[in-house]
């Protein structure tokens, strides 16, 4: 063929297809096709590589052992959207969205390689193949849903407007995306039926799209190509700008998301980390700066997905506290961008320097980093978690909350003794005496006195069952009378049992939650000695926290026992028949999920079944119940700290309580006692109300 | 010769019943008794402690010492110890005789006892019984010195009554060059307020989460101002924002130890017990027959507060 | 300038005393101990003085058993720079510790003495008084504020007196006693000053390698425990109450 510039042209612009794709039917087409997606993906790359330099700037935190239960925690969480189900509408929403992305993942394959190959298809999934036409209806099927999930969506965001989303004109145009990447694919699928580049038969299978094509089958093949031409570049397009506006949005949770369901933290909930506290040379302990976070603290930041469920039920963002899940990863993630830069830098030049070369001049020197803690998340933020644990039982991506700022208070009170003034005697009556309130540890068992039938550790050389009585049900009035009660039960019972008196020692739960991880170390410690010079092997006790810190944390010291809270093991006692509830109580009841009980560890029917098995009880529950259900405002330490800000948490959940008319509230855990005790004086509801643990109504129901 | 001198307190002209204490302390060591008055103009003073059967009341009365500097105080009583033959020095228990009578009895590289509760006497034996551990022991000691120095606990030992009789009133005359003592008095801040000061009261009239409001504090502020008592609170009732948090007694608040303390609709959590249960008599009145304050109260009362107290109100009125 | 400062080793006053049967302590068994409370505030006072601009050195010295190097140890967490423990295993009063703070004062030369104005063991508030005559120091006890002012020559104290706060101001060197107001609150050691402390100076001196004369001036006879309070009664009405207090208390 002569090289005419007719020819040359023809060759760039040619008229007769063999396909729709303009790619092949036009150079000038490959070459912006080929561009756009080199450009895409080279952004995407660099993008990507940014971030991986900023996630090297995190500690090393294992998080890739145990691969069986990571990846079972990955299919149930990221791909069932265990989570996200919690709500039904906006479950639907998403998981249509997530599974129809899922799915519709595979087309873009075929998009792309078409691109380049004229009716590529990936092995097995060609058109008139089983598995291809199979993959078909799902593809279209999923289309479908996903436009469904759209609809939601939109309504959710335009119309419904519930308070804990986040608007931003990000989140819409994300979805207007995801929208026309449906909708130029059905035209796509539609007109390609109609032209016969897709056999005919196989309208039958992408039923959606061939609705579509029916659209525009009577219009002109040109005008049809064209309207291909149209979606087929949008597609393109609107595809690598969205590939690449993930890493630069709240939508960066697409790629991060179910790797952070693999790097799940394994440890029980209710487990903290473990501090190395013995090195002499640190001049700093706990979180404060960037480089203190783990690799791990930084990918949740980039999770996030602003859906604001961390917020639903937190007590503290309910109650007006400046803290929310969802707004610390916001204000870390956008501190991490804007520092790290200035990090990587200073890191290269330091590399540089060890390698022998000239020292540069200290030019950032002047540069003053906003500081982590008190600038970028306040220390309001920081003292108002009660860690309750809803905020991370309600991520559907399991970003980690509770051990960040447990971290950040340990920075403030072990590195700069910097905390609410109120702490300071409990950390000193912990230190001095063992216990919060600084009570003489000589009186930690003058709730004995004139008690009968009790058993000393010292005294009763073959004990089965250590009874930790806990410094609640030693030192305070109405909590001694939850320990006489378990003494009662305890003895009618017939178990082997003992208790240590002067020679407990705090559990440390209090002291750990609050930052003090180094008095919390030489409490458990203590106790652990004790318990494992009397061979302790099964403990029992009153107090969820004192439960969950012996049972999850003491084995970080060498302390690995049986634990029992009180509830379980009254439950196991009647159904061994060895309590006879044969009093009946009638009186309507209902029961407060303490967190560290319910929420943190799994123990919500043992108290229920008790009571239900009380003659005479009526049983009503409460609106926020199991792992629903509302804090009470004393744990993480707060049990001690003044409420300066917003309404009070406890109130909050006595008026949800009192709102059901019951006789009593029952409990199981002598801080939610305390609370609700007074929350229910402050509403001068004593004489109508009385808050009761679930022993004091065992001892009753056995007498 | 008088056995026991005693360092007498005054102000603004007028003696102080503490120091009547001392007296009655000095008696039980027997032997008789001189008391001194230092100061600026202090006849007066001595005048009216020369009711108390005193061998002799001495002045040491100099422009030096019209603020009470210790050094020069110190040094002014030493002199007329040194004069005498003086075995025992008495103060009783206030904040210028602590501060005071250890620097004295250095002079005299003696021992002190402090805060006296009571005193033996077997022949020539004295034993001081004083208060360790916040009182919560007693100590039983001698002091082996020539001269014996102590401060009395005032509450401890009756008021002296006036015998009739006047003591002679001499005036010593103590060379003291100020410039030695290295000290310039600057000024005394008097506490002022209608109501005496909350840890200083006889009496302290508490409210608690009982009191139900602001208007429940009103109630007791009449009862306190019957009984020129201290307006006390729980820590319920600061939280609420009855009353400022300066009332609130407890392990967090104020430690208080009157001599009754009357607490009202306060159920008696161990943080408020932390900060009252040194009081001498503790009187409970609570709605609520299980309230823990009953466990520490003397006088304890079941009864709605705001029943009990204007019965009080009215009972008190009426018995003046 | 040089500060010394006290830290006395006491039981802690939040548990519970018992005298022994026969008379001759109390009972010390499953005892905890810590820093005297107002020694703890002398200090945080000496601390807080060089934050607000004195270059200081801050001494702390002890006086009892081995074991009370703990309570030194604690105060050098707290910031002070260096220890003096006073080994003394004998009985003793408030004169023998004033003869001991002297000899280590001319030793030590400091500028100013801060110690706690009691400890709530003894309860004796004696020491500070007889330590600044001895010396022949001013002395300002019972403090609730200290300022240098003349250029750190001087200190202007504020001091809690009966029915007021007075002020005076002493030429130092000077002791100063503190009292609970002077300080709202001693700090609470970060872990990196803990950590730092167990490497700080502390000279564990014998007593009798002083030479100086230890003989009290008081002599211990028995202890005993203090009247107990009479379980309470629980009174009908308020006549009755009004009765009760007037005639059987006597305090209305």
């Amino acid at each position: 063929m002569l090289l005419t510039h007719q020819n040359l042209l023809g060759l760039l612009f040619a008229q007769e297809k063999s396909s729709l794709i303009p790619t092949h039917s036009s150079v000038l087409s490959m070459i912006l096709y080929v561009l756009i997606i080199a450009a895409g993906l080279a952004i995407f790359a660099y993008l990507i590589y940014q971030r991986w330099q900023i996630l090297k700037i995190g500690k090393y935190e294992d998080r890739f052992s145990n691969f069986g239960a990571r990846i079972k925690n990955v299919i149930l969480v990221a791909f069932l959207q265990r989570r996200i189900f919690n709500e039904l509408q906006a479950g639907l929403m998403h998981a249509f969205i997530f599974w129809g992305f899922c799915v519709v993942s595979i087309n873009s394959i075929t998009f792309l390689g078409e691109g380049f190959i004229s009716g590529f298809h990936l092995p097995l999934l060609g058109p008139d193949q089983i598995l291809g036409k199979f993959y078909g209806f799902m593809k279209d099927l999923f289309e479908v849903l996903v436009l469904i999930g759209l609809g939601i969506a939109f309504y959710r965001r335009l119309i419904l407007r519930p308070k804990r989303l986040t608007y931003s004109f990000e989140a819409n145009l994300i979805l207007i995306f995801i929208l026309i990447l449906m909708i130029s694919d059905f035209f796509m699928f539609g007109i390609k039926l109609n032209t016969g580049e897709l056999p005919h038969e196989f309208s039958k299978f992408v039923f959606a799209s061939a609705v579509v094509g029916n659209w525009v089958s009577s219009l002109s093949v040109d005008t049809q190509e064209t309207i291909f031409m149209i979606n087929f570049w949008t597609h393109l397009v609107v595809f690598f700008t969205f590939l690449n506006l993930l890493p630069l949005s709240k939508h960066f949770h697409v790629i991060t998301s179910i790797p952070n369901t693999y790097f799940v933290k394994l440890t029980p909930k209710g487990q903290l980390t473990k501090m190395n506290l013995e090195d002499e040379t640190a001049e700093s302990f706990g979180t404060s700066k960037i480089e203190d976070l783990t690799w791990k603290q930084i990918f949740d930041t980039w999770t996030c997905t602003e859906c604001g469920r961390c917020q639903t039920y937190c007590p503290a963002y309910e109650t007006g506290k400046p803290l929310s899940d969802k707004e610390i990863n916001q204000s870390l993630k956008h501190h991490i961008y804007d520092e790290a830069p200035y990090i990587i830098e200073e890191r290269k030049k330091k590399s540089a320097q060890t390698t022998g070369q000239p020292a540069q001049e200290k030019a950032e020197e002047t540069r003053k980093r906003p500081s982590m803690i008190g600038e970028v998340i306040k220390e309001d933020t920081i003292w108002a978690c009660t860690t309750c644990g809803w905020c991370e039982e309600a991520c559907p991506v399991q970003i980690e909350n509770i051990g960040r700022i447990v971290d950040f208070r340990r920075y403030l009170v072990l590195t700069e003794s910097n905390f609410p003034k109120e702490a300071t005697s409990v950390f000193k009556g912990l230190e001095n005496n063992s216990n919060p309130w600084g009570l003489g540890s000589n009186k930690r068992q003058d709730w004995a006195e004139g008690v009968e039938g009790v058993r000393w550790a010292s005294d009763t050389p073959e004990f089965e069952y250590l009874f930790f009585v806990g410094c609640a049900g030693s030192f305070d009035d109405r909590n001694k009378k939850i320990t006489k009660a378990m003494v009662k039960i305890l003895n009618a019972a017939g178990v082997n049992y003992a208790m240590l008196g002067n020679e407990e020692g705090c559990c440390g739960d209090s002291a750990r939650r609050l930052g003090n991880e180094y008095l919390y170390q030489m409490l458990a410690q203590t106790n652990v000695e004790t318990f494992n010079n009397y061979k302790v092997k099964k403990i029992i006790t009153t107090c969820p926290h004192g439960y969950n810190t012996i049972k999850n944390e003491y084995p970080q010291f060498g302390g690995n026992y049986e634990v029992y809270h009180h509830t379980e093991f009254i439950l196991k006692l009647i159904n061994e028949g060895k309590l006879k509830l044969k009093n009946p109580i009638n009186q309507t009841f209902t029961y407060h999920d303490s967190c560290y009980l319910g929420r943190i560890n799994g123990i919500y029917e043992e108290p229920r079944n008790i009571l239900k098995g009380i003659n005479g009880v009526r049983y009503k529950e409460m609106p926020r119940h199991h792992y629903k259900s509302f804090c009470c405002g004393a744990g993480g330490g707060r049990m001690w700290l003044e409420e300066h800000i917003g309404t009070r948490i406890n109130a909050n959940r006595t008026e949800e309580a009192l709102s059901l008319n019951p006789d009593a509230i029952a409990v199981a855990c002598p801080f939610c006692l305390i609370m609700l005790d007074d929350g229910v004086k402050d509403k001068g509801a004593e004489d109508r109300v009385k808050v009761l643990d679930i022993a004091e109504i065992v001892a009753k129901a056995i007498e | 010769m008088a056995k026991t001198l005693i360092i007498a307190e005054h102000s603004k002209g007028q003696i102080k019943k503490a120091t009547l204490s001392s007296i009655t302390a000095a008696t039980k060591i027997g032997g008789g008794y001189s008391i001194v008055v230092v100061g600026k103009d202090v006849r007066g003073v001595a005048d009216q402690y020369a009711k108390y059967g005193a061998e002799k009341v001495y002045t040491i009365d100099n422009d030096v010492f019209k603020n009470y500097i210790a050094e020069n105080y110190a040094e002014a009583i030493a002199q007329l110890i040194k004069a005498n033959n003086f075995e025992f020095v008495f103060g009783s228990a206030t904040a210028f005789t602590k501060d005071l009578l250890p620097r004295l009895a250095a002079k005299f590289d003696a021992g002190m006892a402090s805060d006296v509760l009571a005193i033996e006497v077997s022949g020539s034996d004295v034993v001081f019984a004083r208060p360790m551990w916040a009182g919560n022991a007693i100590a039983h000691i001698k002091i082996t010195s020539p001269i014996k120095f102590a401060t009395i606990r005032a509450t401890e030992f009756d008021h002296a009554k006036e015998v009739g009789s006047t003591s002679p009133v001499e005036s010593f005359s103590a060379s003291v060059d100020p410039a030695k003592a290295k000290v310039e008095y600057i000024e005394f801040a008097e506490t002022k307020s209608e109501r005496p000061e909350l840890t200083e009261a006889r009496v302290v009239v508490s409210g608690g989460r009982g009191a139900k409001g602001p208007e429940g504090f009103k109630m007791l502020e009449e009862l306190a101002d019957l009984l020129n008592a201290a307006i006390g609170a729980s820590r319920a009732a600061v939280d609420a924002g009855w009353v400022p948090n300066d009332l609130q007694v407890g392990q967090t608040g104020k430690i208080v130890a009157p001599e009754l303390y009357i607490a009202c609709g306060i159920s008696g959590a161990i943080q408020h017990l932390a900060g009252m249960k040194g009081s001498k008599v503790i009187v409970a009145i609570n709605k609520d027959e299980e309230a823990p304050i009953f466990q520490v109260a003397d006088y304890g009362l079941v009864a709605d507060m705001f029943k009990a107290v204007p019965e009080m109100i009215a009972a008190i009125k009426s018995s003046r | 300038m040089k500060i010394l400062v006290t830290a006395k080793r006491v039981t802690d006053p939040d548990m519970k005393i018992k005298v022994k049967p026969d008379g001759t302590g109390i009972v010390t068994d499953g005892m905890n101990y810590k820093i005297n409370p107002f020694c703890e505030i002398a200090v945080e006072e000496a601390l807080r003085i060089r934050e607000r601009g004195v270059n200081a050195e801050i001494v702390v010295v002890g006086i009892g058993p081995k074991e009370a190097a703990t309570e030194i140890r604690t105060a050098l967490a707290m910031g002070a720079d260096r220890g003096i423990l006073v080994l003394m295993d004998r009985y003793y009063d408030s004169t023998v510790v004033a003869k001991i703070l002297k000899k280590i004062v001319e030793e030590e030369k400091p500028d100013l003495v801060i110690t706690g104005k009691q400890a709530v063991d003894d309860d004796s508030n004696q020491a500070s008084q007889m330590l600044a005559e001895f010396l022949g120091y001013p002395q300002a006890c019972f403090a609730s504020k200290i300022e240098l002012v003349d250029g750190g020559k001087k200190a202007k104290v504020t001091r809690e007196v009966d029915g007021g706060l007075e002020t005076i101001q002493v030429e130092l060197p000077a002791i100063v006693s503190a009292d609970l107001r002077l300080v709202d609150q001693p700090r609470y050691p970060t872990v990196p000053n803990i950590l730092k402390a167990k490497k700080k100076p502390l000279k564990e001196v014998p007593v009798e390698s002083l030479g100086i004369d230890i003989t009290p001036k008081t002599e211990f006879v028995k202890m005993t425990e203090p009247p107990t309070r009479k379980a309470g009664i629980k009174v009908p009405d308020v006549p009755t109450l009004i009765e009760k207090l007037k005639n059987e208390a006597k305090v209305l």
